[in-house]
Formats: C-alpha cells, sequence, structure tokens
C-alpha cells in the first residue's frame, strides 16, 4: 500500500507541475497554432495523465483526459486547426483535472459530484464534433492502427503466458489481477458516459467554472542540484562561522551572549544536516533499474534467475548513488553470466532451477554495505590459476602455490576474464578491475566470497557521503593535515625513552615494532619535502606514531603533534594541484583555514619511490602470497659475506667500540643496560670470512628467553619487505636455512635460533621444562623458509618434527603416524590450515590433539575463523617464545586431561 | 577569515561609467615589482586584500597555497613565479602581504597573486598593440597584449594561460 501512496503522490507532484506548464502553452498555442512540437508535449502531458489516472482507476480523470486526448490527437495530427473554442474546452479540461487532482490530494478520492459527469458528457460531444470535422478517413486509419496495436498486444501477452506457466504461480496472478483491473475500469469508464449521454446530449460547447477552485498546494519543488551543492557550501561556511563566534563568546563570558550564540549554534546545526540530507537518496533508486536489467540479461543468457531487492530503502549521498551505478550493473552481469547455471544444469546439482540473485543494502558502522549474493555456481579457484597462467599473469608455480582466497582476488587483476566464451553480456575484457577501482575512488572496499557450487557474495563498503568525512587532524611544519578515519588503524605516542628502544634506524628507513610486528615508518615532515630536525625531535617530545591501513599495507606515519577527530567537509584541489599524490583534497578547519587532506595510499607510494637511499632496494614483491612477505634485515661481515634475516627476531640494533669487548670464560661479552651480554662471532660457527679488525662493530641484539645476546657484524646494511623464497639445497647446514639473490649478491639466511644454541646450548632451556618426553609435532608450512624456522626452533626446545609441505601431505602424515600436537600455517597450497583443521577434528579420536595455527600476519578474522574450525591457539610464526610457550602449556594440558 | 574587500572592479566602473565608449576596454591595473599588469575586467571576479594562504608542499613552484573565498578553496598562484619574473626584477618586502585578484572561469576561479592594486583603466582599443618580441624577465605566452601609457607600459595578461594547469609538467621542488 505504501508504495501506491508513493507513485500517487509522485503522479500528483508531476501532474501539477505539467498542468501549470499547460496554461502557459495553450495560450501560446492561441498565438502560434501551428506550433507542432507544442503541440505535441501538451498532447504528452495529457496522455500521461490519462495513462496513470487509469492505473489507479480513477475513472472521471481518465475520462477527461481522455476525449481532450482526443481532441488534441486530432490537432497533433494537422486534421483541425486549433480555434478559440477548442483552446475553451481544453482549458476547461485542463481546469476539470487541477479540480479533481486537487480532491484527490485532500481525500484520496474522486470528487463524486454530477458536475464532472456532465463536463465528460459535453467535452465527448464535442470531441466526436471535431472528429467529424477531421473526416472519416482518418478515423479508418485510426481503427486501423488501433486494431494493429491489440494484435501485437495479444502476441505479447500469449509470450508472457508462456513464460509464467515455466516461471511458477504469483507472476500468473498478479498478470491476471492486472487484466481483471483493466477490464472493471475500461467498463466503468464506458458506463458512465453512457449513463451521462442520455440525460444531456448537448454538444455545444460549455464555458462553466469548475466546481471547486483549482488551487494545488505546492508539496513538491524540483531544485537545480549545483544550488544544492551551493546551500552546503554555504552551510559550511555558516559553521565555521559560528565556530568563531562560539570562541569569540567564550573569551568574552557575557551570558547573555552566550545563549544567543548557544541558540544559532542548534539552528545552525540542525541546518547543516537538513541540507545534506537534501542530497540523500535512497539507493532503491538504483536498485529499481535491476529487475529489468535481470530479465534481459536471464533471457539472454538462457537462464532463470529471480531478484530479490533487500533495504532498498537506505539512503546514500546522491554522487553516490550515481557512481556506484556502473559497478554494480558489471557485478550483476558477473552473476548472471558467470555464476547462476542454466536450469539444466542446476536441476543436476539439485538446486531449483530458477537462480535467486539478492540484492542487499544496509547501514553499519557509517558505512553503507551492498551485497550482491548469487546462488550459482561460485569461481573454481582452479579454473582461475589457470586462466592466469594461459593469460601470462603467473608462471604455473606461481599460480599452483596461490591459495584459494588469493587465487580469488586474482579477478580483481586488470585483463581478467573468466568466462570461458566471449558473450556479449559479459567478458569483454574490462572486468572486475575497474569494478575495484571506481569502488576504491568512492572510498570504498569490494570483498569477493565464493564457494563452489554454493555461490558467490560480492560485499561493498562505501562511505555514506563523500561530502563530509571523519578525520583525524595531525600538525606537521607547523600545519594542520586531515587523514582521512577510514585509514586510520591507532594511535601511539612514544616517551623519548622508548623511542630509543623501540624505533631501529636500518638505512634511510626506520621502524618500529607494534606489539611484535614490525611497522614501517614514514615521517610526514620527510613526504612533504621540510627540513628534518628528527634527531632534536626525538629526544625532547618523544613520537607521535598514526598507524595507518594503506590498502592492506600498515605503516606508522609520524606527526609533530595529533589533534582531534573532526567531521570535515571536502573539497576538492585546483587542477593545478590535483596531481599531487600525497593529497585528497581540502577542506576548511574551524578558524576558517585551509588543511589538506592526506591520501594515505598517496603517501606510501610516494614514501618508498621518493627516498634517495631506497632506490637500490628494489622492493621484490612476488605475486600474490602476501602471507609470506617479510622484512628482512640485511647485514654484511668483512666485504663479500652477505646475511639476512628476519628483523622481527631483532630487538635492537647498536654500535659497540671493539676497546668495549671483554672476556670472560673464554667468551665474548660486552656491558650492556647493565648487564653483561654475550656475543657471538658468526665465523665461530659458520664456514665464512673471520670479522674483519675494526674500530666499532654492529650489534643485532636478540631479546630470547628473558635473555640478551647479540651477533657482532661489520655492517648493517639495510631492510627491505621480500617475499622470502629461499633455495635450500646449496647451503643448507647448521645455522643456515637457505640462500637467496637479493639485490644480484648470494645471501645467506641465518638461523638465528640454531646459531645461538651452537654458541650456547643452554641458553634456552627454560627453567620450567616440563620434561614431557620427547613431544612429536607435526608442521604443515609452505614456505620452506619457514618450516626451516619453526623446525629448527622447535627442535631446539626438544621436540620432534614432522614436516609437510602442505595441508594434504600434513593429512597424509597425520593419518599414518603418532602426532602429539600440530602446528599449521594457514595459506597453504592443496588444502589450507583452516581445512586440515577441520579434517583432523571431524573424526572424534582427534577431538584432543592441539592445534596451533601459525601466521605472519595477525588479523582478527582470521582468529575468529581458525577458532571455528577448531583451532586451539594461534600464534605469529615468528614468535618463538609464545609458539614454545603456547606448545608446553598445551601439551600439558592434554596430559593432564589424559591423566584425568 | 575573509578580510574586509573592497571590490574595487565595481567601484571603478561606477566612475567609469560616462566616459566608456564601445571603442575602448577596461581593465584592473595591477602591479608587480616595477612591472605594471592588466587584466580585462571580465576575467576578473572580485579583489581581495590579503587572504591567508595555507601553503601545499609539492606544488609547482608558482603555486604559492591554496586561500578559502566565502567557503570555495582557490589555488593561490605567484604572478612573479608563474610569468617568470626573477627576484631581481623585484623586491617585495618580506612582510608585505601580497593581494589577491580572483580570476579566470566561475567554476573554478584562480587567486593571482600581486604586490600592489591600481586603478580600473579604460584604454581606447587602437592604443592597444601586440606584444612586442621580447619583454624582460617575463614569459610571453602569458602577455596577450600591451598598452604603451605616457610613462610605462602596461601588460595585458592573458587570463587562459595563467589560469591553465600544466599538467605534464609535474612538481617542481
Amino acid at each position: 500500500m505504501g508504495m501506491e501512496d508513493d507513485i500517487l503522490k509522485d503522479f500528483l507532484a508531476e501532474s501539477k507541475e505539467n498542468l501549470e506548464l499547460l496554461d502557459q502553452q495553450f495560450v501560446e498555442l492561441e498565438e502560434d497554432p501551428e506550433n507542432e512540437e507544442l503541440i505535441k508535449s501538451i498532447f504528452r502531458t495529457i496522455h500521461t495523465i490519462k495513462g496513470t489516472s487509469g492505473f489507479f482507476g480513477f475513472t472521471t480523470l481518465e475520462g477527461i483526459a481522455h476525449f481532450a486526448e482526443d481532441i488534441l490527437s486530432k490537432l497533433r495530427d494537422g486534421l483541425v486547426k486549433v480555434n478559440e473554442d477548442i483552446t475553451t474546452v481544453l482549458l476547461q479540461s485542463v481546469d476539470y483535472i487541477k479540480a479533481i487532482l486537487a480532491e484527490l490530494e485532500a481525500t484520496g478520492k474522486e470528487p463524486v459530484d454530477t458536475e464532472y459527469l456532465d463536463f465528460i458528457v459535453d467535452l465527448r460531444n464535442f470531441a466526436e464534433k471535431i472528429a467529424k470535422e477531421a473526416g472519416v478517413t482518418d478515423e479508418q486509419k485510426e481503427k486501423g492502427e488501433s486494431e494493429k496495436e491489440e494484435a501485437s498486444e495479444q502476441k505479447e501477452a500469449k509470450e508472457i503466458d508462456k513464460k509464467e506457466e515455466e516461471n511458477g504461480e504469483d507472476k500468473k496472478e498478479e498478470e491476471r489481477l492486472k487484466k481483471e483491473q483493466d477490464e472493471t475500469k475500461q467498463t466503468e469508464s464506458k458506463d458512465s458516459i453512457k449513463k451521462k449521454d442520455d440525460k444531456k446530449p448537448s454538444s455545444k460547447p460549455v464555458r462553466k467554472a469548475p466546481p471547486t477552485t483549482a488551487h494545488l498546494t505546492e508539496s513538491h519543488v524540483r531544485i537545480d542540484v549545483h544550488l544544492l551543492d551551493q546551500l552546503m557550501t554555504l552551510a559550511g561556511e555558516l559553521v565555521l562561522s559560528r565556530n568563531r563566534l562560539t570562541q569569540l563568546a567564550n573569551q568574552l563570558n557575557d551570558p547573555e551572549f552566550l545563549t544567543a550564540n548557544q541558540r544559532m549554534s542548534l539552528v545552525v546545526t540542525e541546518l547543516q544536516e537538513r541540507i545534506m540530507k537534501t542530497r540523500m537518496q535512497p539507493i532503491g533508486n538504483v536498485f529499481n533499474k535491476f529487475p529489468r536489467i535481470v530479465r534481459d540479461l536471464a533471457k539472454a543468457a538462457e537462464k532463470k534467475v529471480q531478484l530479490r531487492i533487500e533495504g532498498a530503502e537506505t539512503e546514500l549521498d546522491r554522487s553516490i548513488i550515481e557512481s556506484i551505478k556502473d559497478p554494480l550493473t558489471h557485478m550483476v552481469r558477473n552473476s548472471i553470466d558467470h555464476g547462476i547455471e542454466s536450469p539444466d544444469i542446476r536441476v543436476q546439482k539439485q538446486k531449483p532451477p530458477i537462480g535467486t540473485l539478492v540484492m542487499k543494502a544496509y547501514h553499519e558502522g557509517g558505512q553503507v554495505i551492498i551485497e550482491i549474493v548469487d546462488d550459482g555456481a561460485g569461481i573454481d579457484p582452479d579454473k582461475i590459476r589457470q586462466k592466469a597462467v594461459e593469460k601470462g599473469l603467473l608462471t604455473e608455480e606461481q599460480a599452483e602455490a596461490l591459495s584459494e582466497r588469493e587465487a580469488l582476488m586474482l579477478i580483481f587483476q586488470p585483463g581478467f576474464s573468466t568466462a570461458e566464451k566471449v558473450t556479449n553480456i559479459s567478458g569483454r575484457g574490462v572486468g572486475m578491475d575497474v569494478v575495484k577501482t571506481n569502488i576504491e575512488k568512492l572510498g570504498g572496499t569490494i570483498e569477493l566470497n565464493s564457494e563452489k557450487d554454493v555461490g558467490t557474495t560480492i560485499k561493498i563498503k562505501i562511505p555514506l557521503t563523500l561530502a563530509i568525512i571523519p578525520a583525524l587532524i595531525v600538525t606537521s611544519g607547523g600545519q594542520r593535515y586531515a587523514i582521512p578515519q577510514v585509514n586510520l588503524v591507532e594511535l601511539v605516542h612514544l616517551n623519548p625513552k622508548l623511542v630509543e628502544r623501540d624505533v631501529q634506524k636500518i638505512g634511510n628507513s626506520e621502524f618500529y615494532r607494534l606489539r611484535g610486528e614490525i611497522l614501517p615508518l614514514v615521517r610526514l615532515r620527510k613526504v612533504l619535502g621540510f627540513q628534518e630536525d628528527e634527531e632534536e625531535k626525538n629526544s625532547s617530545e618523544g613520537m607521535n606514531i598514526v598507524v595507518l591501513n594503506a590498502g592492506g599495507h600498515l605503516f606508522g606515519l609520524v606527526v609533530d603533534s595529533i589533534s582531534d577527530s573532526e567531521e570535515i567537509v571536502v573539497k576538492p584541489l585546483g587542477s593545478h594541484l590535483k596531481h599531487i599524490p600525497i593529497f585528497a583534497g581540502t577542506t576548511l578547519m574551524g578558524d576558517g583555514k585551509v588543511a589538506l587532506i592526506l591520501d594515505v595510499v598517496g603517501i606510501t607510494s610516494s614514501a618508498t619511490a621518493g627516498e634517495e637511499g631506497m632506490k637500490e632496494t628494489t622492493i621484490v614483491t612476488g605475486k600474490g602470497g602476501e602471507e609470506d612477505h617479510q622484512f628482512l634485515l640485511l647485514c654484511t661481515i668483512g666485504p663479500n659475506e652477505y646475511f639476512a634475516l628476519p628483523l622481527a627476531l631483532v630487538n635492537r640494533l647498536d654500535k659497540i667500540k671493539a676497546s668495549d669487548i671483554e672476556y670472560v670464560g673464554g667468551k665474548e661479552v660486552v656491558q650492556y643496560r647493565g648487564h653483561s651480554m654475550p656475543i657471538i662471532r658468526l665465523e665461530n660457527y659458520l664456514p665464512i670470512s673471520p670479522l674483519p679488525e675494526q674500530d666499532e662493530y654492529h650489534l643485532i641484539v636478540f631479546h630470547m628467553n628473558e635473555k640478551d645476546i647479540a651477533f657482532m657484524v661489520s655492517e648493517i646494511d639495510d631492510s627491505l619487505d621480500l617475499a622470502i623464497d629461499v633455495e635450500e639445497g646449496t647451503f643448507k647446514q647448521e645455522g643456515i636455512l637457505g640462500s637467496a639473490i637479493i639485490k644480484e649478491r648470494t645471501t645467506l639466511f641465518l638461523d638465528v635460533y640454531q646459531i645461538i644454541s651452537m654458541h650456547d646450548p643452554d641458553f634456552f632451556i627454560q627453567d620450567d621444562v616440563t620434561g614431557i618426553e620427547t613431544a612429536r609435532i607435526l608442521l604443515a608450512e609452505d614456505s620452506t623458509f619457514y618450516r626451516n624456522l619453526l623446525s629448527s626452533y622447535l627442535t631446539g626446545a626438544g621436540y620432534e618434527v614432522l614436516e609437510a609441505e602442505d595441508g594434504a601431505k600434513a593429512w597424509e602424515l597425520f593419518q599414518t603416524e603418532h602426532v602429539d600436537l600440530v602446528i599449521t600455517d594457514i595459506e597453504m597450497p592443496r588444502m589450507n590450515g583452516f581445512d586440515l583443521t577441520r579434517k583432523i577434528r571431524n573424526e572424534s579420536s582427534n577431538k584432543d590433539v592441539p592445534i596451533i595455527a601459525v601466521t605472519s600476519l595477525s588479523g582478527e578474522e582470521n582468529r575468529q575463523k581458525g577458532l571455528e574450525a577448531g583451532v586451539d591457539d594461534y600464534q605469529a610464526k615468528l614468535d618463538r617464545d609464545q609458539v614454545l610457550s603456547s606448545v608446553a602449556t598445551l601439551l600439558k594440558e592434554k596430559s593432564l586431561a589424559n591423566a584425568a | 577569515m575573509v578580510q574586509e574587500n573592497n571590490n574595487l572592479p565595481v567601484e571603478g566602473e561606477k566612475n567609469l561609467v560616462e566616459m566608456s565608449i564601445s571603442d575602448t576596454a577596461q581593465f584592473v591595473t595591477f602591479h608587480y615589482g616595477k612591472h605594471f599588469f592588466g587584466l580585462p575586467i571580465d576575467d576578473v571576479i572580485e579583489i581581495n586584500k590579503a587572504l591567508d594562504i595555507t601553503p601545499v608542499p609539492m606544488a609547482p613552484a608558482y603555486v604559492s597555497g591554496v586561500v578559502n573565498l566565502r567557503g570555495q578553496i582557490l589555488t593561490a598562484i605567484d604572478l612573479a613565479k608563474r610569468i617568470g619574473l626573477s627576484a631581481k626584477d623585484f623586491k617585495v618586502s618580506e612582510k608585505k602581504e601580497l593581494h589577491n585578484v580572483i580570476m579566470g572561469n566561475r567554476e573554478e576561479p584562480v587567486s593571482l597573486l600581486v604586490e600592489e592594486i591600481g586603478d580600473v583603466m579604460s584604454i581606447p582599443k587602437d592604443k592597444i598593440s601586440p606584444p612586442p618580441d621580447m619583454i624582460e624577465g617575463i614569459n610571453l605566452k602569458y602577455v596577450d597584449q600591451v598598452c604603451k601609457l605616457e610613462s610605462r607600459l602596461l601588460i595585458i595578461l592573458n587570463s587562459k594561460s595563467l589560469e591553465q594547469a600544466e599538467n605534464n609538467k609535474n612538481q617542481g621542488n
């Protein structure tokens, strides 16, 4: 019912507007009777009113419009010339129509006054008279036309009928109802006309004023969008003036002034909200176009698809609504073309023959979520891998190594289309990559979930509005900058002592250890090209780090100070400044000054590209395999020996003078923070050239098992973010995990744990070691590097380790070997960690085997997923102490449980 | 905040209404260093005294920053740097604030920073001539025409090339 009310309201608003225009047009017409355009325009207006009133069943209105249209059609076809009589009658019709509309608006019903019926009769007779004047030939012509129309209508109806038979009942019923309505409506209007016909057979045009004064109240106005935008700007300015006034009021501290200002504040806020509201539109405006699109697409693809729309009333900023239409259309096309199967295949898969496509919109956390869900074939990761290889996007090995999730993400790569054959619907080379870029341009994100034969869900998150966004205001170099809150992860303030302890400077890059993870730091001053005086800054005030998320990568932005979080009005930069990648726009602050909005993604790219010292460091990013990225520390011993180790293991970097080294009990130590710390020369344990004599050595300090220990090297070289891909063959030996070519040099990966154990076999012995006789741990990990690393410290801690390079291999081993505990990576080819966990948990005898999932990323989502799959604990791969303590705890619990 | 703005073009227009004939053109004039410039009055939207300039790092060298004109944010272009005047051609004392000539199209106006605002001048069209082959220290791309006045040369600037963004030549230093 509500729907119909809305339509009625729209109809009334639109008709009113058109009728106002009609008055004017008729007058013009009298002056310029030959103006065809004018007649056509009038005809259209009346025709629309006729059509719509027919739909609502307003018979009187329809009658008047019908005969007025009749007369107009003669005018349009040039059969009759406009004269005063005709204009008068037509104007009268308009008056009557207005009167009826006014009544409709007031009561929702047509007036039941005989006067209207009388007028219809007069009008009809007049129309007939005109028709006669127009001549008989025309009537015949018209008849022929209408017959043709009828014929084609019937044809269509038949087609629809045919389809209905397949499509099920409800549509049929709808159609039937419509037909019934049509019929009753027709007979009714005929009846009413006939009745009046008998009564008053006069054919003269009657000049009678309509019964009620046709006074239509305006409730809708059309407004130029540009004007709304200007209002928005002015409202923003008003807010600023208000803020300034508030500051003054507070300074003056005059109670009367304060009250007045407070009142004004309220009004201004409200005004701003209302103006914002004028820009909001229900997403239904876009969704409503889809039933038709879906129908056409489904027909073309010979599929049966039922579309369900939810949350069409969800409101969004007008500009966003416009820009999501194309991406949505593309995704719907994809769903129908690639997702939903043809009916016979669906039946084979024991699914209902009609596929379901759901478009859903809702608000969540200040954002709008749009979901497109289909119950189709889902996306087959193997097919995507294959396709990627065919297209030359990946090598076979790379494709093989991708996890399912990574494979799915491939469809967002440029030039990727999975359609096996290119159809006219989709698969034209422009694909999901464009969709993704468009969504990201709006500040949104896109997620894809797909399960084979179950369906695909695409989830888009977009901001409510682009005009006003929450942002964090920071200062750097005396200027304020706004950072969009969507990118913000957390804020960290370090006092000078912590800066010294936890911030590492390697080459030209800086890192901060945030809860065990390595966070690259970017100094905003540097990005902005200001002079640096960082050393002083650090020592006096500490450091403010804004942790930001740039498309999945975290980094810390170092700023001078952090102010408040504010709602800011986004304004674009002028054409001279648009190209600067680090700015996304501008905004006005409370004091009327301009602040620039930072583009977080732009900053990361400019920070890596712009730094002089980094230019030699090619940041090797393997395709996919994000999981295995690590920050590596590169160091040298002598001129020719290059080493790498995971930066996450390192506690600090330091320098010592050669003279500070002491010898205690045949071992070298150094006074360090009040303790004597053992230092290790690598040449004692590895077959390498000895550390040359230097005045100063670099120390790589580790903090493990609550003790400090350090490696001594010649030089700390650099750090880089790398997808680790080590070869074990050539250099596999104790203390070395493998080798890789980094910056065109063969670099050895140090096995830190083993080297330390070689130096001091007791170093890792814990006081509370439980003394469980060697427990067997099954280790599933696809990366050779990590497998060796984990295996190394587990073995070092006294466990027996069974290694498997993926989930499937691990499952084989699990079935044949006795295993006390399982440690598994998440992302692995063939079978991932979650699937392995489920497989193990599926057998009731394995319920008590502890499973630890390890990852190089810590994500709440993964953690949640892991717990659901049946994982007991969740640890970071490189956090040796945590992993070991988790292993010990779980084994202890298990043995206790068994004993009980 | 927006400073008190004296709408010079309007005032000037009033004074000149009587004497303006169809063969004269009106120009908003201003000074920068030793040079005297003019812009056709139709290209100028308004004139403002000093507005607060927010510097934009990484911007082209001729862009001094952005200014807030009643809620609209405009790019502020330093005339001297834009047309290639070198420091020896003008000496602006450090403290002196530059004035804003708001010009260009109404969709995206820019603020042209000049040292001092002059009068609105009505100049007979026949006195206006194409620019000479060279004007010391000025890129002729930005000069439309010149007019020899009694005491000096009025350089009539081309507002289109002044406001045109150079997309290919990216950041200055």
